[in-house]
């Protein structure tokens, strides 16, 4: 039977990353349900010699990004770059790939779909959430930031899930649109109005390149 | 500025001052802020405040359609 092996990174040295990467802790642990090949590169294991010893030592057919980026560059611990699209571009061939991080849809994926990536999900633009700071010290409990990482994390979730890529994106668009109208229509509070406008934002700049019929 | 520009920046700041204070907003590398420090970027208009303001136009441009589905849906 086929095991999908699957590169997970998750830098942590800002808030922005510390709650990413505790969000993507059930997403680890679904993996190892189904007993994929899995290696989540972590805090300082996140860094550019690691992560390419590690993908061509496995061959991911699916990696999941989690930190910071910009148009051109997915980056890891210290924001160091781990994929650039000028420099080493070649690394996502034949993977999937989900990124969570800010714009990287915008050049990094539509270059690396040319370069024989076979899905590219991604943000182009910020990726923008909110938090509650009494929640710092457990990112995972804070319920606010878990309406915009639970949707998007949906990506990943329907991918382990056998899905399509095609199907897990519109499974996270979903998602958000779930949350959007639970907070439209009920009796919200005046954090929960808050949310709105940057879960749409999320949510409209969530994007799907390359093919949307293969699976990991 | 013209007119309209300052009007918006008006409604962000108004909005932004809804916001519980325990409540931080994450736009990714670029850091993470408070209430009060983004007042401040919204009213200097810096390239911060004006990606708060796109934000607040594309959720009122995006409104109509989202809350029709909303009620669709309910």
């Amino acid at each position: 039977m086929h095991k999908p092996a699957i590169i997970v990174t998750i830098p942590s040295h800002d808030d922005t990353t510390r709650y990413l990467s505790a969000w993507s802790k059930s997403i680890i642990r679904l993996a190892n349900q189904k007993k994929d090949i899995i290696v989540v590169l972590k805090n300082k294991q996140a860094n550019p010699k690691e992560f390419t010893k590690t993908v061509e030592k496995i061959q991911p057919s699916f990696i999941f990004f989690n930190g910071h980026g910009n148009e051109t560059t997915i980056t890891g611990h210290n924001n160091q770059p781990l994929v650039d699209a000028d420099i080493n571009i070649e690394i996502l061939k034949n993977t999937i790939v989900y990124t969570l991080s800010c714009q990287s849809a915008k050049k990094l994926g539509p270059k690396s779909i040319k370069q024989g990536t076979k899905t590219y999900i991604g943000y182009t633009e910020d990726f923008i959430f909110i938090y509650d700071t009494k929640k710092t010290k457990h990112p995972e409990k804070d319920k606010i930031a878990g309406c915009f990482l639970s949707s998007s994390n949906q990506v990943a979730a329907s991918l382990l899930e056998e899905k399509t890529t095609g199907q897990a994106y519109i499974d996270s668009q979903n998602a958000f649109q779930k949350i959007i109208r639970s907070l439209l229509t009920s009796e919200s509070r005046a954090e929960q109005s808050s949310m709105i406008r940057y879960l749409i934002w999320d949510m409209k700049h969530q994007t799907c390149l390359g093919n949307q019929s293969t699976k990991i | 500025m013209t007119d309209t520009e300052k009007n918006l920046i008006e409604l962000v700041v108004s909005r932004l001052q809804t916001m519980p204070e325990n409540l931080a907003i994450s736009i990714g590398s670029k850091g993470t802020f408070k209430k009060k420090d983004l007042i401040k970027h919204v009213k200097k208009s810096d390239p911060i405040g004006k990606k708060i303001v796109r934000v607040e136009l594309e959720y009122l441009r995006s409104l109509k359609n989202i809350t029709r589905s909303a009620l669709n849906n309910a």
